[in-house]
């Protein structure tokens, strides 16, 4: 269940684990609300990525939808 | 709420946009007359007849001889020309059409109504009641329908039996020359319910039954369920005031009918002065057609003298303003969206976006003739939605933590002049003066100092306008009272502000300090630097745009005007400056919170006086908003210049320049003047393109949280790579997640991308 | 939660009033549950006994009154003083009244173009009218009423009748609502005028005019044809297809006759998830026996019933159907829903612990999206279910959707459910009365609560409809 689409990610690694990021469930809240969404991550230290395409996109829609209520 | 239902209503009633037009109200029928004008002018007959149809009962026989009271209150009338010929267009549209619309029959009512008279009050109030459903009966002693109409030269026989026929269509029971009585109706158990006595039939009898003279609002007589009209003894009684008696007594038949108060909302009945407005000051004279033929018009000429109509409404605030053009409304209907923002439609508030776009420079109450305050309504809603937790976070949050820097250690200072201990006048320029031009900034306070005798201080620092424009009413109240303390550790001075909002800001909010303009000072000062303006080859007239900030500030102005011509520029005045003059899009914070609206206030304003000539500002904001759509020039580079550099030709510094601007301009001042170093940190060398730079100002991503983000993921370790050897990190700051791809580059880094998000990640949440 | 529901239970069989059915006096009146089911019970020392069933939940526990009103945070209000012996002569609303206007009607005409059996409102064609029955208020009548009720505090406006889309001047009505400040206007309609005129519903909103309750029973032809005369089903398609270009929104309101349309209650619903977002809402009224039927308890249908039957027809879970919080818990029940991808009704995820102390919005089907919304929990909920039901948003990267999806999703895809149980003089009691929300205006301005307003005799005497307050002989 991913929220966009891997292949614009340009082959990010962890820089500090040294290893390729995997999707995983990751846990996102704002204004009280939490969703869940499919992030890439180090499966090593949890850093978890939002891509451009998400952080400009949905999540924005999202942001403000949450601003609106 | 910030108001109940009344004061909103009365704050409605300030807007007259829905007033009706002036001939409308003017026409005791209120016959749609711009409609019908705007059908006529564009050639619909059948259209314009259908308005009249609707607004006038029988219009063959009103059309003839109505003497059109509308006329004189034409705004087209006079120097403009002259009225428009109602009547000609009228008969000509009745002469190409038949009948367009007929009012239906209503189902039947209770009540009996006997009609004494057969003029024409006696008939329109007899088809009103009919038409309603009352059974109506009207006795005449004439042996037909038309009254003193029969006396005209010809008579309108053919109308007259047509509006007969109407009539009877209508269930009118009609009982004609047989010789009337009217102690027949008056007697004690009548058959009728309510009466109607046309005193132009009755001009005689009518004293003799001792019901007195009719009530000028409801035409009763003295006798309940009786009323009367359609002449008065001793006057010249119009026909089309006969109508509106025939009109008005049914009115007041039919609520007392229905046991209705008689009196209740009535004073639209009948002929009134309007209150809208229109500004006619730009109209151009248009001369009345002469039609060929003096009895009637043709089908161009009756089109050509429609079109003479000026379609009058108001809107005169609307053609002006951004706001209210892109949000397509007018103060009336967006008063009430604005008001019925706390009601949640389908989830959501619905107009949040729209308070928060308004510039609150009040453009719109100068211009409105009842001075309808649409930007204290749209700042008391702002207000109400912090009160209540309902204010977005992201609509001013960008400019909030620019206050907040202002008024951090970075970049806040308040002093006495270097080797003095006191001071009479204290220099505020303003935050983003000190952020956009901070050279000058320095020059005009050291120019201060040599001119002015008894101490100049110097504050830097942010007013609060943010703030308040914010509607964050308890941060503006604490930054207010941190700035009179401060002001009055210094010995209460005189502010010497170089800001008009500041200016403003403080003369309504700090009532006890004295304040007054750096233009005001400059412009009374025995001289002026005036650098050589043939030398550096700049002799073009200049137009000038004051700031909205100043349109109740005219010494401001005027002290402003005065320096050009000592400076001997030129300047070109235009329509929408001083008291009109438009926002640059960033007051009321509406470039933070809405900035495609913004940049189009920008482009409006500078466009008010085309691009021939160089543009003259004195807000340090209003130059950098204008400078996007063409060279602008702050007052204070010319009167101050750094070097030989066209001022007019410096772009926007952008959000990130002006944020760093202030800190610098603190640390240089503090060593220069006051001969205090304080620790610089060494400032990560970044690497970015025109096209990144852009970006990151249209994000409102400020390089200094771009060196935030890099210094920690660097300096963590913590960071993505790629096989191209960017970098990608991500940092929360404040209440946004920034991110940056960058890589390493030279004694920096380059910037390739940024971007944020408010959403909290997992690893954020603590 | 047992000595809770007891305290509950013991207060809810305490006395309370109602009138005789055949006198209108009033007289004490008290329930008794035999079974699972809740009776009210009264007696009329000229008339005799009576009994009506008012909530037969039977076997199922789980809706047995002591529990709903648990679910309801129900409190007795305070012993009335000796004033409300006036109630329900006196509304008008009377001091004792204990909720405030959220919904207010006009009766604009009692024309109308249907003659229905089950009519509440004794509306008539216009050709039987006699002069009495087309009295229709005037626009300053209208405005007047307006006026009244602002002056009580304002609330949501509907417009009823009759079939208010007799009067030539609706849209002015409706409009000078829209002037005098009234945010939500609503229509009560048949929806022959909004079928027969594409224009009409364009017209209607210009004015001001914001939702349609549009009488729908069904979607069978048997029903239409035994509860309103005709087959109705395509004028109903139309009317909504108008409504829908208009920017109407839609509640399908239908009135349930045991025997009749109750096993099409599952179709309304899907009929109703298939039209969102025009169609806001279902709302559900189990007839009422006002007027000149005979009580008959095989002919009612009672609130847990019809959960009962929402249950039986539908995958909706009766738990999401929730008592009010405005009027008394025994007048209704109402749940948000979202419709998922295949038309099938899910329940809207709500925090537990938000409890919105009115919630009229169900009645008038825009459903509160409450600040607390845990999209993650609703997910888990129904985990198994949700892979299969949702299909990809976009098919161009065969992405899945996520949980922003699902919430940006949300905005047109809610449903509300809900259903009210009007009172009859059968079933009257006068706390609920005192409870009630919505209120009609009398055309003399006076506002009646809604039960009290169409309440009549056994003879079809009204208490205040029309020219006698029925005040007991």
């Amino acid at each position: 269940m991913s929220g966009f689409s891997f292949i614009a990610e340009k082959g990010w690694r962890c820089a500090a684990c040294d290893l390729a990021l995997e999707p995983r469930p990751v846990q996102i809240n704002y204004l009280h609300s939490v969703f869940t969404v499919e992030l890439l991550t180090c499966p090593g230290c949890g850093f978890a990525l939002v891509p451009e395409e998400l952080a400009t996109g949905k999540m924005l829609e999202v942001e403000q939808l949450l601003e609106d209520k | 709420m910030p108001m109940n239902q009344e004061q909103l209503r009365e704050l409605e009633a300030l807007c007259v946009q829905e007033e009706a037009p002036f001939c409308v109200a003017a026409c005791p029928l209120h016959l749609d007359v711009r409609g019908f004008m705007k059908c006529c002018a564009a050639g619909k007959w059948h259209e314009a007849r259908k308005i009249l149809d609707r607004g006038l009962p029988f219009p063959e026989i009103i059309s003839r001889f109505c003497d059109a009271p509308c006329r004189p209150a034409c705004k087209r009338g006079g120097p403009l020309g002259g009225a428009l010929n109602i009547g000609l267009l009228e008969r000509f549209c009745l002469s190409q059409t038949k009948s367009a619309w007929k009012a239906p029959k209503l189902p039947a009512r209770k009540g009996k109504i006997a009609i004494l008279g057969g003029g024409l009050s006696a008939m329109v109030a007899a088809v009103e009641l009919s038409r309603k459903g009352f059974s109506t009966c009207l006795f005449t002693a004439r042996p037909s329908l038309g009254g003193r109409l029969l006396d005209a030269e010809p008579p309108p026989l053919a109308a007259l039996e047509q509006a007969a026929a109407t009539l009877v269509g209508y269930g009118l029971e009609i009982v004609a020359g047989q010789p009337l009585e009217l102690a027949v109706f008056t007697e004690e158990s009548p058959a009728f319910d309510a009466f109607y006595l046309d005193l132009e039939e009755f001009a005689e009898a009518a004293p003799t039954c001792g019901f007195g003279e009719p009530v000028a609002l409801t035409l009763a007589l003295s006798r309940p369920g009786w009323f009367a009209g359609g002449q008065a003894k001793d006057r010249r009684f119009p026909v089309i005031q006969q109508a509106e008696d025939g009109r008005r007594a049914a009115v007041s038949i039919e609520r007392v009918l229905q046991n209705a108060s008689l009196t209740a909302e009535r004073a639209k009945e009948g002929g009134y002065r309007s209150r809208l407005y229109t500004d006619i000051s730009h109209i151009q004279p248009s001369g009345p057609i002469i039609p060929a033929n003096p009895d009637r018009y043709t089908a161009e000429e009756a089109q050509a003298e429609a079109q003479r109509c000026l379609q009058c409404q108001c809107l005169e605030c609307v053609k002006e303003c951004v706001f209210l053009r892109q949000f397509k409304e007018y103060p009336k209907t967006m008063a009430r969206k604005i008001f019925n923002t706390e009601t949640i439609v389908q989830g959501t508030r619905s107009a949040n976006k729209m308070i928060n776009s308004c510039s609150l420079c009040g453009q719109c109450a100068t211009i409105c003739p009842n001075r309808f305050p649409l930007a204290e309504t749209c700042l008391a809603m702002r207000q109400e939605m912090v009160r209540n937790g309902h204010m977005p976070p992201s609509a001013h949050e960008f400019a909030l933590d620019d206050m907040a820097f202002s008024h951090s250690d970075a970049c806040r200072l308040a002093r006495h002049q270097p080797g003095k201990t006191t001071s009479r006048f204290l220099f505020y320029p303003g935050c983003q003066l000190a952020g956009s031009s901070p050279w000058q900034t320095q020059a005009v306070y050291q120019f201060l100092g040599e001119k002015l005798t008894g101490g100049v201080g110097l504050m830097l620092d942010c007013c609060g306008a943010p703030a308040r424009w914010a509607g964050q009413a308890e941060l503006f109240q604490q930054s207010l009272k941190r700035l009179a303390a401060e002001i009055r550790a210094l010995g209460a001075p005189e502010l010497i502000c170089a800001c008009a909002t500041c200016g403003k800001l403080f003369r309504e909010f700090l009532p006890e300090t004295k304040v007054t303009s750096l233009w005001q000072t400059l412009d009374e000062l025995p001289e002026t630097p005036l650098p050589p303006l043939q030398s550096s080859g700049l002799s073009r007239t200049f137009a000038l745009h004051d700031p909205c900030a100043a349109r109740h500030q005219p010494e401001m102005r005027g002290a402003v005007r005065s320096l050009c011509a000592k400076l001997g520029l030129t300047l070109e005045e235009h329509d929408c400056s001083g008291e009109r003059a438009d926002c640059c899009g960033y007051g009321g914070l509406m470039s933070c919170a809405n900035p495609p609206l913004a940049e189009q206030a920008a482009a409006v304003k500078r466009r008010r006086q085309g691009d021939k000539s160089t543009h003259i500002v004195y807000c340090a904001m209003c130059r950098d908003s204008l400078a996007a759509h063409g060279p602008t020039g702050h007052l204070l580079e010319y009167l101050f210049p750094q070097n030989t550099d066209d001022p007019a030709a410096r772009p926007n510094p952008g959000y990130s320049a002006r944020h760093e601007n202030r800190a610098r301009l603190k640390t240089r001042l503090l060593r220069e003047l006051w001969r205090e170093d304080r620790p610089e940190e060494t400032t990560m060398v970044l690497f970015v393109s025109e096209e990144i730079r852009a970006q990151l100002e249209a994000r409102h991503i400020l390089e200094e949280d771009v060196r935030r983000v890099l210094a920690d993921a660097e300096g963590k370790n913590r960071y993505l790579k790629n096989e191209a050897g960017h970098r990608l990190a991500g940092l929360r700051l404040r209440r946004v997640t920034y991110w940056v791809e960058y890589q390493p580059e030279g004694q920096g880094f380059r910037i390739h991308n940024a971007y944020s998000h408010r959403m909290i990640l997992p690893e954020e949440q603590q | 939660m047992t000595d809770a529901c007891n305290a509950q239970e013991k207060a809810m069989f305490a006395a309370t009033a109602s009138l005789c059915p055949i006198c209108l006096r009033r007289i004490d009146a008290f329930y008794q549950e035999r079974r699972g089911n809740l009776f009210l019970v009264k007696n009329c020392p000229e008339h005799g006994s009576f009994r009506a069933p008012v909530w037969r939940a039977g076997s199922r526990r789980q809706w047995s009154m002591a529990n709903w009103l648990h679910r309801a945070g129900y409190q007795k209000p305070p012993k009335q003083d000796a004033r409300a012996d006036d109630c329900p002569f006196a509304c008008g609303l009377c001091q004792e009244h204990q909720q405030r206007t959220c919904t207010a009607l006009i009766e604009v005409t009692k024309r109308c173009d249907l003659a229905c059996p089950v009519c509440y409102a004794d509306a008539c064609l216009p050709r039987q009218a006699g002069p009495e029955q087309a009295d229709e208020p005037s626009l300053a009548r209208i405005a007047f009423l307006y006026d009244r009720i602002i002056a009580a505090g304002r609330g949501n406006i509907q417009l009823s009748g009759g079939e208010p889309t007799m009067r030539r001047d609706l849209a002015e009505i409706i409009a000078l609502g829209r002037d005098k400040g009234f945010s939500f206007i609503q229509l009560n309609s048949n929806g022959l005028r909004l079928a027969a005129d594409p224009a009409y519903g364009r017209e209607l909103r210009r004015a001001g005019l914001s939702s349609v309750f549009l009488q729908f029973d069904g979607v069978s032809a048997a029903t239409h044809l035994a509860l309103r005369g005709r087959d109705l089903r395509r004028v109903k398609k139309r009317a909504i297809e108008h409504c829908a270009e208009a920017g109407l929104g839609v509640v399908l309101t239908a009135t349930l006759v045991p025997g009749v349309n109750t096993c099409e209650i599952g179709d309304i619903i899907r009929y109703a998830a298939a039209l969102v977002p025009t169609v806001r809402g279902v709302h559900f009224q189990p007839r009422s026996l006002f007027g000149r039927y005979p009580a008959d308890d095989r002919r009612r249908l009672t609130l847990p019933e019809l959960l009962a039957f929402i249950e039986a027809q539908t995958p909706i879970a009766a738990e999401h159907l929730k008592p009010p919080g405005c009027e008394h818990p025994l007048c209704s029940f109402h749940g948000g829903f979202i419709i998922d991808n295949n038309g099938l009704p899910q329940p809207f995820p709500e925090h537990e612990s938000m409890n919105a102390p009115c919630r009229c919005d169900a009645a008038t089907a825009t459903p509160l999206v409450n600040t607390i919304i845990d999209v993650r929990a609703a997910r888990d909920r129904s985990v198994a279910t949700t892979a299969r039901l949702w299909s990809p948003i976009n098919t161009a990267a065969a992405q899945q959707p996520d949980d922003f999806d699902r919430i940006l999703a949300l905005k047109n895809r809610q449903l509300s459910i809900s259903a009210m149980a009007f009172q009859d003089v059968w079933n009257l009691d006068l706390e609920r009365l005192r409870r009630c929300c919505i209120h009609v205006a009398a055309p003399d301005g006076r506002l009646i609560p809604f039960c009290a307003w169409n309440l009549t005799a056994q003879d079809g005497r009204p208490l205040y409809r029309g020219a006698s307050a029925g005040r007991p002989i």
